[in-house]
């Protein structure tokens, strides 16, 4: 059994996800690059360059920022992805405790970095990594296409 | 499922076996074959087959359950494979250089909450005002444990170098 003991299985689970999401993240068009850290292949964190031009946009280039953590099977896993552009417009797509909407998935958004953030309830269609990629990476294309 | 959010454009750009390795690869907890075939939007008859290949290359394994055949990552290739890319893009010295960064992390997170173990920080997790503080204690514990894992292979890489940069055809360090 692909054991939960609070301990080696659940942090190999986190290594996993996040590598399996860095391959997705490659394979979308609207991504350019994407960086590993602290570490290119031991990471915690991936930071991945949208560039709007690639589909024909031509808002500003921006960031995405994942983070993902696995617990164990009785507690969800979290989650966040969070995008920022040179506009200084960020929003992002999270699972986790917070206290702004019901339940854990939301989604937030800020025109600039001095104002406050807006939120509203967001439910993820699916909470495996490579699914999870692929739906907010659609969001984020219908935002980066209106804008 | 088809019609769910990005399932279209993942379709476009991958082949049913990308998608059918991409979820079991990263799956947190065994799962039977009609789970793994409705998050990769593939028939079950197609993810069976899928699965029965990546378990004879040992990417994933099996597990029997009461109902039907679960399937998860196999932690030892899942281990190797990150060693191997490890051994491939490192000499000696910068390995050494990870395994300091890795102790440092963990050294530097210890001294930030005052807690011996991830396994405390968590348990003060479910202990706070806010969710925010929550979040960012989970945060830690998460990372932490991350460290540990992965201070754990790159032990592995360097205590066994010589051998495995031989195989590997590298010179050593």
């Amino acid at each position: 059994m692909y054991a939960f003991d609070g301990g080696h299985n659940t942090r190999q689970a986190s290594h996993e996800a996040l590598r399996q999401i860095r391959q997705q993240l490659t394979r979308h068009p609207l991504i350019a690059r994407v960086e590993g850290l602290p570490h290119e292949t031991l990471h915690k964190e991936l930071r991945a360059e949208v560039d709007p031009t690639a589909i024909g946009t031509a808002t500003p280039r921006g960031t995405l920022t994942v983070r993902w953590f696995v617990s164990n099977p009785t507690d969800p896993v979290r989650f966040t992805f969070h995008y920022s552009d040179e506009s200084g417009f960020d929003c992002g797509w999270h699972h986790h405790e917070q206290d702004h909407v019901d339940g854990w998935g939301h989604y937030q958004q800020r025109q600039q970095d001095a104002e406050e953030y807006v939120y509203e309830e967001f439910q993820f269609g699916s909470k495996e990594p490579a699914r999870v990629v692929w739906e907010i990476l659609e969001e984020l294309q219908t935002i980066v296409q209106s804008a | 499922m088809d019609d769910a959010r990005g399932v279209e454009a993942w379709k476009e750009h991958t082949t049913a076996f990308d998608r059918v390795r991409s979820i079991v690869e990263a799956l947190d907890q065994a799962r039977t074959a009609q789970y793994i075939a409705t998050e990769a939007a593939v028939s079950e008859t197609t993810a069976n087959n899928h699965l029965k290949r990546l378990a004879e290359m040992n990417v994933i394994r099996t597990v029997a359950g009461e109902d039907a055949t679960r399937y998860e990552p196999d932690p030892l290739y899942v281990r190797f494979r990150t060693l191997r890319e490890l051994i491939a893009n490192h000499d000696h010295e910068q390995l050494l250089e990870l395994r300091a960064d890795l102790q440092q992390q963990i050294k530097d997170t210890k001294t930030q909450h005052g807690v011996d173990s991830p396994t405390e920080l968590r348990t003060r997790a479910t202990d706070t005002e806010t969710a925010t503080e929550t979040m960012e204690l989970i945060e830690a514990a998460s990372d932490w444990e991350l460290s540990l894992y992965q201070l754990s292979i790159v032990d592995d890489a360097i205590d066994n170098y010589g051998e495995y940069a031989a195989i590997d055809g590298r010179a050593h360090a």
